[in-house]
Formats: C-alpha cells, sequence, structure tokens
C-alpha cells in the first residue's frame, strides 16, 4: 500500500478541500482512546501524534492511501463519545462529519470493551452511510480473555466487521479494503453508474421512536421555499440536501438525546451475544492501573516518576546542551564570525546579524533543544504507557482547588519542556475558564529555558538549596496566582469524568515518532522567533537603545526590587529570549561598568535570588504570547501577560523587604 | 429518553422503584459496593450518559482518592473516574440482584 500524507488543521482550511474530491473519503470515527491515530498509521505507513489518553486527536488529519490500485482519502476525526459530543472546541462531532462529507465511515471499537463502543458504530449506521466496524485493540481483548464473533456482529450491524491490531497491523488493511469498497458503491450508485441498494439499516428502535424519525426526516428533507428560508438553513438540512446524510440519518442526529440511551441498551444485547469468554488471570497492566490510582502506592509512585523525570531531564538535557553548545562554538561560530561582517560590512546591522545567527542559533542548541527533546521523549513515553490519565485522577483534587480539572496535570506538566505546545495542550480543557486559568499557571510554570537561568544563576553563586528555595517561591506565588485567578474569573467549578486508560508498555516507534512531531512543531516555532528576537535585541543592545530605557525604568527597579537598573532591563529584554535573562545581564553590565563582570561581582545572593524568580514569573516570551493570542485571543493574552507581570514585581518587591536589599 | 420501566432499554434488570427513599449518591457509596444507576440529577446528565452511566447500569465503586478526591467506578471492563461533585449527581440503589446493600 503506497501512500502519501498530507496534514491540515482542519478539513476546512484543506487547499484542494477533501469535501468534493474526485477520491473516495472515508472517515476514522472512534471513542477516544481507541487507536484510531495508530490504525491510521498502520494504514498510511506514517506514525502520527499519538496517546495512550483521551482526547489525543484534537484537529483533522487526512491522508491519502492506496488500496491496490485504488486510491481514498482517510480522514481522522477526533476522539469523540457520540455525534452529538464537542470534542475539542465548541462544534458537536455531527458538524465535522458533515464537513469531511465521507462516502463511507471506519467505526473503529475496542473488541474488549465492545458493550462501550457499538452506540457509537450504531450511531454512525444510523447516518445513513456505508459502515465497516473494526474491533480493535484484540491483543489486549485476548489478553483479558475476550474474543468476538464478528461474523454473527456483522450480520447484527449490517456491516462488515474486522478483527485488528493498530499495534501489530492485523486486519488494518482488510478492514479499509472494505470501506473504500463501499465508499466507491455509494458514489456509483450517486453518479447513476450503479443500481441504487439501500443502505438504511434494519429498524432497531421500538415502533414509537421509528415512527418519530420518519416524521423528523420529512420535516428535515423540506426543500426551503425561498432564498432567504435557505440562506438560514440549518445545517442539518443543508447535510440532507446536499445528500451527506440521509434525511433519516439527519433525524437521528436530531433525535440523539432520545436515542442514545436506547443505543446503549441494544449495544449491552449485542456485544453479549458476540463477545466469548474465556477465563484468564487478570493481566498485570490492570493491576498496576489500579495500584496507580490508590492513595497507595499511587501517591509514592506518581512523585517517584515526578522527580525521576526532573533529573532524566536535568542531567540528560544538560549532557546535551554541554555536547551541542561546544559543537557550535568550536564549529560554525568562528566562521559566522568572520563571514557574518564581511558579507554585510554595515556597523551595527553586521553584529545585531551575529546576534540572530550565532548567538540565536547557540541559544537554540544549549537550552532550547537539548531541554525540549529530552522532556519530550519522557512525556511520550509516559502519555503511550497511558500512566498520566492515573496522575491526573490523582491530582484532580490538587487542581480543583485551582479552578481545574485532574486532565490539566498532562499540558501542565507539557509546560515544564516548553511552554508553547502546552498552550496549544490546553484544548483538552472542556471550558473557556478552564483554558484560561490553565494557560495563565503554563505561562507561570518555569520551562527549560526559565529554569536554566534559574539554576544557573543560582546554583554555582549560592548553592544548590537556594536553587531549589527559588524553584519553590516560583511554584508557591504560582499556586497563588492560581487561587486568585479561580475566585475571579466567573464560571463554574470542573468537573471530572474521565475513563481511565489501561497501561500499556510504551511502543518505541509510537514514542520516538511523537516525540519527533512535538519536537519538529516546536523547532518550526521557536527557531523563527528565536532569529528574530535575538536580531531585534542585538539592535537594541548595539545601537545603545537599551541605554534609555534603563534610564526611565533604573529608579523604579532600584527602589521595587533593589536591583541594578541593568538588571530591569535584562528582565524586559528576556521578553525576547528567555535563557538569555542571565547573559543579558552579563553584557548590559560589561557595557554599564566598562569591563567584563561576573554575576557574583554584579549582584549580591540576595539580588541575584530576587532577579532569578522575578525573571521567571514575569511576562510570559513572545512565542509564548503568540500561541496565547491564537488560542484565547488577543485581549486574554494581554490579560494574562500583566497578571503574570504583576505577579512577578509584586513576589519580587516582597522577597526585596524579606531579603532586606529594598 | 426511556424510563427504568422500559423494558426494551433494560431488558430483565431488576429495577428500583422510583419512591425509593434509600436512594444514595454515588459520591457515599462504600469501596467495594455494588449498586444499580437509579438517576442521575444535575447537569452532568449529558456527560455521564456519554460515558455509559444511564438508569439501570450496574456500577462497582472499585476506589477513592485522597483527599476529597474522585471516586473511581467499574462499569463493566471499565474503569471510570468522577469527581466528587459529579459522583453526588449519580442517585443510586441497591443492587438487589447481588445482594449487597
Amino acid at each position: 500500500m503506497a501512500t502519501t500524507a498530507a496534514c491540515h488543521p482542519a478539513i476546512r482550511a484543506a487547499p484542494d478541500g477533501v469535501a468534493g474530491s474526485r477520491l473516495p473519503v472515508v472517515a476514522l470515527v472512534g471513542r477516544p482512546n481507541v487507536g484510531k491515530s495508530t490504525f491510521l498509521a498502520r494504514a498510511s505507513h506514517r506514525f502520527v501524534e499519538t496517546a495512550n489518553a483521551p482526547g489525543t486527536t484534537v484537529s483533522l488529519e487526512r491522508r491519502r492511501v492506496r488500496i491496490g490500485s485504488r486510491d481514498a482519502w482517510l480522514v481522522d476525526l477526533p476522539g469523540t463519545r457520540a455525534l452529538d459530543d464537542v470534542p475539542a472546541g465548541a462544534d458537536p462531532f455531527w458538524t465535522l462529519i458533515l464537513e469531511a462529507a465521507p462516502d463511507s465511515i471506519l467505526v473503529v471499537a475496542d473488541a474488549g470493551h465492545l458493550e462501550r463502543h457499538l452506540p457509537l458504530a450504531l450511531a454512525c449506521r444510523d447516518l445513513g452511510l456505508p459502515v465497516v466496524l473494526a474491533a480493535n485493540l484484540t491483543d489486549e481483548a485476548t489478553r483479558r480473555g475476550i474474543s468476538v464473533d464478528t461474523g454473527r456482529l456483522g450480520q447484527l450491524l449490517n456491516a462488515p466487521v474486522h478483527s485488528t491490531c493498530g499495534r501489530t497491523g492485523e486486519g488494518v488493511d482488510a478492514a479499509l479494503a472494505d470501506a473504500v469498497r463501499l465508499a466507491d458503491t455509494r458514489r456509483a450508485v450517486l453518479a447513476g453508474e450503479s443500481s441504487p441498494r439501500s443502505t438504511v439499516p434494519a429498524p432497531v428502535y421500538p415502533l414509537g421512536m421509528e415512527q418519530q424519525l420518519r416524521e423528523t426526516a420529512a420535516d428535515l428533507a423540506e426543500p426551503p421555499r425561498s432564498l432567504g428560508a435557505a440562506a438560514v438553513m440549518e445545517p442539518l438540512q443543508a447535510g440532507v440536501l446536499t445528500g451527506v446524510v440521509s434525511g433519516r440519518g439527519a433525524a437521528t442526529l436530531r433525535l440523539a438525546r432520545e436515542l442514545e440511551p436506547l443505543r446503549w441498551a441494544i449495544a449491552r444485547r449485542w456485544a453479549a451475544g458476540v463477545e466469548r469468554h474465556q477465563d484468564v488471570p487478570e493481566p498485570l497492566a490492570d493491576r498496576f492501573g489500579r495500584w496507580s490510582t490508590a492513595p497507595w502506592p499511587g501517591i509514592p509512585l506518581f512523585l517517584g516518576t515526578s522527580f525521576a523525570a526532573l533529573l532524566a531531564v536535568i542531567f540528560v538535557g544538560g549532557w546535551l546542551a554541554a555536547v551541542l553548545g561546544a559543537a557550535w562554538a568550536a564549529t560554525v561560530s568562528p566562521f559566522l564570525a568572520t563571514a557574518i561582517p564581511a558579507v554585510v560590512p554595515v556597523p551595527i546591522l553586521a553584529p545585531a546579524l551575529l546576534w540572530a545567527f550565532d548567538g540565536g542559533m547557540l541559544g537554540m542548541l544549549s537550552v532550547g533543544i537539548p531541554y525540549v527533546l529530552t522532556f519530550y521523549l519522557l512525556l511520550a513515553a509516559l502519555e503511550d504507557s497511558g500512566y498520566l490519565t492515573s496522575a491526573a485522577v490523582l491530582m484532580d483534587r490538587v487542581f480543583g482547588v485551582l479552578g481545574l480539572p485532574g486532565r490539566a496535570a498532562i499540558p501542565l506538566l507539557a509546560a515544564a519542556g516548553c511552554n508553547v505546545p502546552a498552550i496549544y495542550g490546553t484544548r483538552v480543557l472542556r471550558t473557556r475558564r478552564e483554558r484560561l486559568l490553565g494557560s495563565f499557571l503554563i505561562t507561570l510554570t518555569p520551562c527549560s529555558a526559565r529554569s536554566a537561568v534559574v539554576i544557573a544563576a543560582l546554583a554555582p553563586f549560592a548553592g544548590v538549596p537556594v536553587a531549589l528555595a527559588a524553584f519553590a517561591v516560583v511554584g508557591t506565588a504560582t499556586i497563588a496566582a492560581g487561587l486568585g485567578a479561580n475566585a475571579l474569573v466567573p464560571g463554574r467549578q470542573p468537573s471530572l469524568v474521565l475513563e481511565l486508560s489501561p497501561l500499556r508498555a510504551p511502543m518505541g516507534r509510537h514514542v520516538v515518532a511523537k516525540a519527533w512531531w512535538r519536537f519538529r512543531g516546536f523547532v518550526l516555532t521557536a527557531t523563527p522567533i528565536m532569529l528574530i528576537g535575538s536580531f531585534v535585541l542585538g539592535l537594541i543592545y548595539e545601537a545603545g537603545a537599551w541605554r534609555v530605557f534603563a534610564d526611565v525604568t533604573g529608579p523604579a527597579t532600584e527602589a521595587l526590587l533593589g536591583l541594578p537598573a541593568i538588571a530591569g532591563v535584562a528582565i524586559a529584554f528576556a521578553f525576547l529570549r528567555k535563557e538569555l535573562a542571565l547573559q543579558l545581564l552579563l553584557v548590559f553590565a560589561a557595557v554599564a561598568l566598562g569591563h567584563q563582570a561576573g554575576l557574583g561581582e554584579l549582584l549580591s545572593p540576595a539580588q541575584l535570588f530576587v532577579y532569578a524568580v522575578v525573571s521567571s514569573l514575569s511576562i510570559p516570551c513572545i512565542a509564548t504570547l503568540a500561541a496565547l493570542r491564537g488560542e484565547l485571543g488577543g485581549r486574554a493574552a494581554l490579560a494574562i501577560s500583566a497578571a503574570s507581570l504583576a505577579l512577578a514585581l509584586g513576589v519580587g518587591a516582597v522577597l526585596a523587604r524579606l531579603l532586606g536589599i529594598a | 429518553m426511556p424510563t427504568s420501566t422500559d423494558p426494551v432499554a433494560f431488558p430483565g434488570r431488576p429495577l428500583p422503584s422510583p419512591e425509593d427513599d434509600g436512594l444514595v449518591p454515588l459520591s457515599r457509596v462504600a469501596v467495594g459496593r455494588r449498586r444499580v444507576i437509579a438517576r442521575l440529577d444535575g447537569s452532568a446528565r449529558d456527560e455521564l450518559e456519554r460515558e455509559g452511566l444511564l438508569s439501570g447500569t450496574i456500577v462497582v465503586v472499585i476506589g477513592r482518592t485522597p483527599l476529597g478526591g474522585p471516586v473511581i467506578v467499574q462499569l463493566g471492563r471499565t474503569r471510570l473516574a468522577l469527581s466528587v461533585n459529579v459522583a453526588a449527581q449519580v442517585m443510586t440503589a441497591p443492587d438487589t440482584a447481588s445482594g449487597q446493600p
């Protein structure tokens, strides 16, 4: 099977559009955490970002696949629990189906939990589109002594049913081939090239409900009587009139609330009829899953895992940073130092370009890349194991105090690597309030760059315990800010309803592929910002504009924080490059003092402590600000920035007074 | 919406009486107890139904997290975590078939 791939944030944005494509379109539909993305990876022979946690697929992805000699589009839709569910964003899931306009639906279900997955398959079948069911995760079902009579289930569902295992690829091609075949048949019927074959399934609902469905379908199939009426036509009616769904299918969407309990009851009956059980010992992973959410040993396990991950990031990231930084400094820096002034012999511009291409890239290699890459590999392994959902449940009460559900643990943990992907990760939160509060806490969480500044500023001059104390102050301030924000932002407290993922051994290819996808996104996002930020910083420095800023803000910096004026400048301009907060301080100090000064000469240990805490808490970096604006809007981004600046200055002022420097 | 007396939706299952004063919210059910969901109150109804927590469904409380954290229930072969405020909206009756109170 040959493939070509194309990823898009949304079908709407696709340049050639899947909807209206000449190729058959197969939609992949399934509950969260059923292995859809792995299924897609197997079907298209390319891995995508997946996680053993609900809500991994928060955007649509389409892939062009070849089955034999036939090409088709395969569209991966976000995991959903029902067609009227709102999996990611404000629109119900069925609108994504209307948008993708599939010719057939491949429903991916958990072979070991059919009772839970068949209601969605029934709902898809009700749409009037051809359906194929993939009874997936057969490896896990087998370990639990469960097998499925696919022939019998196919009869009940009136659709092909395949046993599949996304992790090994077993049955995936056959299921996809059936889905493409049915899509082709539907296309031929719609084009008048083939005689119609009814895809309306036999009635399974009580007679009264069937009657209600018929009446609703008739209403929806009524074309608008005027252009004005057509302009306000509801999406369901448009879906019927454009042939994306049948009239009865649209009626089942309108009556989803009434139908859902009936579907669950039918699913329970069907599952009981097609599942075969064998007595097997409880798998170790299941026992471990139970332990992971129990107070004992769940809490020690959580603390141990978090601590081990932190140590791994510090030591592995630090080693990588040393290797990459030294290699760049030894090989590329000398070349750039000669080449740039030769190519651009302009006094201020040449050194500014050197700031960008040498300093900027060195910053990426010595801070961004090593720590973020290490962190992403660890995060991917934890996600793939399913442990993060257990951690989310354990931490739910703690996060509840901050107005967040336990699932916020996942983006907040990611924030310790880089705030930018963590902001995007808040899409797993269900309300705007939760996303606002989560994003605010993310911007206060020290990313790898800010952590490096705190460690480098304090560990050599004041000792590791003082550096840890600074982290404790930042953590305490973050929690206090979270409590305050929870009290101030109007809205309801969060509630948690979360399916606990089964624990699985992380799959090496998944972990590497997922870490790579995130890392690539980070590099593509951060590198241009790092280069431009460094260039602007270079211009400001080389032109001496920072002195003006120092003159204006100096008195306030000294009075409020007990720091010299140049420290305020360094904190402010670190907005462009957070990891340079220390280097900037040294560079400005060298110019201001007229000689190279060490940190210890420039600031006392107490001042270093205040500087590290304030620079860690103050305004998010430019890349985070861009992500905030994109996800929450300009006003929210500004409000979060203002709040973090106020918090940083407030905490800094209190510390300065407690330490006797102001 | 079928009621708990709907024989199509819940065939053959012992039915809790709607008038039963002994309904207990899931948040107060002891660990290890097996209960039948009698009704869902409150705003989380849709959310709970999408997870399969419907009237007539049997659940077993298998754990509680510390500090008044989520209640963990077994629903078939699935484990679900429900925060206490949500679990309080799930009214349960004894599962008479299992003989448990």
